[in-house]
């Protein structure tokens, strides 16, 4: 009961600051508030037992990609904002409809492909709760090692990448 | 659903940039919520990966948009029409 009321808040929470970032004027309050919101989907790892993941949540995006994007937005120091300049070729409300129309068609897809959990995913639910830290960094260097390898090649290949595209000039 | 609201209707690239996070954060916290229905740890094992590909996507769109900012003095999408033709 309590844990249900604890996923509700933080889930309106995360909805609350959502729609904040979208709708904030300035890019640098969009920033804060994209902060404030990994913060709460951390908790909400937390809360569905995935501990190690809150910690790398907070980690990687609350102190990783978001003061990169800090950076960013202090380094384009805008002297006039983009939202002053309006384009007669913008089409806000088919913007709004299409997102509109990508919610119902994955609805659909979610509610006619709901398949009934199959025997073999019952035996899995047989087994010890998981989700800790032991069990992913188990999967992750027997199961996945190959995979993983390819995530830390792509790492270094987009921080080369970043470093080319970024630099004044070569 | 937001994420995608921001990138149809923002001007901001980098704001667009923060919604494309946004969408890949709801995509985690789905695999998370499976993951702890089922009993299952792949689904944790696949958000590490989602997460690593989202930070390396941040990086090279930064980079990007600090390279076009410094030729092109904008982050205004609709000013980004140089491969129009």
């Amino acid at each position: 009961m309590g844990e249900a009321i604890a996923f509700y808040v933080i889930s309106a929470f995360i909805l609350i600051f959502a729609v904040l970032v979208v709708t904030a004027r300035e890019a640098v309050h969009s920033v804060v508030f994209l902060v404030i919101d990994f913060l709460f989907v951390a908790a909400l790892y937390a809360l569905l037992g995935a501990e190690f993941l809150a910690i790398i949540q907070i980690l990687v995006y609350a102190g990783g990609i978001v003061v990169l994007y800090l950076f960013v937005v202090m380094l384009v120091n805008l002297k006039r904002p983009p939202e002053a300049y309006s384009d007669p070729h913008r089409h806000t409300k088919i913007g709004f409809a299409l997102a509109v129309a990508i919610l119902v068609e994955v609805g659909i897809i979610g509610a006619k492909g709901y398949i009934a959990p199959s025997p073999a995913s019952a035996a899995a639910a047989a087994l010890p709760v998981t989700g800790n830290t032991q069990e992913v960094g188990w999967l992750l260097y027997t199961n996945y090692l190959i995979p993983f390898e390819v995530a830390s090649m792509l790492l270094l290949v987009a921080m080369i990448g970043a470093i080319v595209l970024a630099k004044r000039e070569l | 659903m937001i994420g995608v609201v921001g990138v149809m209707v923002r001007r901001n690239i980098i704001i667009i940039f923060m919604s494309i996070e946004l969408i890949l954060n709801a995509v985690n916290i789905n695999l998370v919520a499976f993951s702890n229905q089922l009993h299952n740890a792949i689904g944790q094992v696949f958000v590490v990966f989602v997460i690593a590909v989202a930070a390396a996507e941040a990086a090279v769109g930064l980079g990007i948009i600090l390279a076009f900012f410094r030729n092109k003095e904008t982050v205004n999408i609709d000013e980004m029409n140089l491969m129009r033709w």
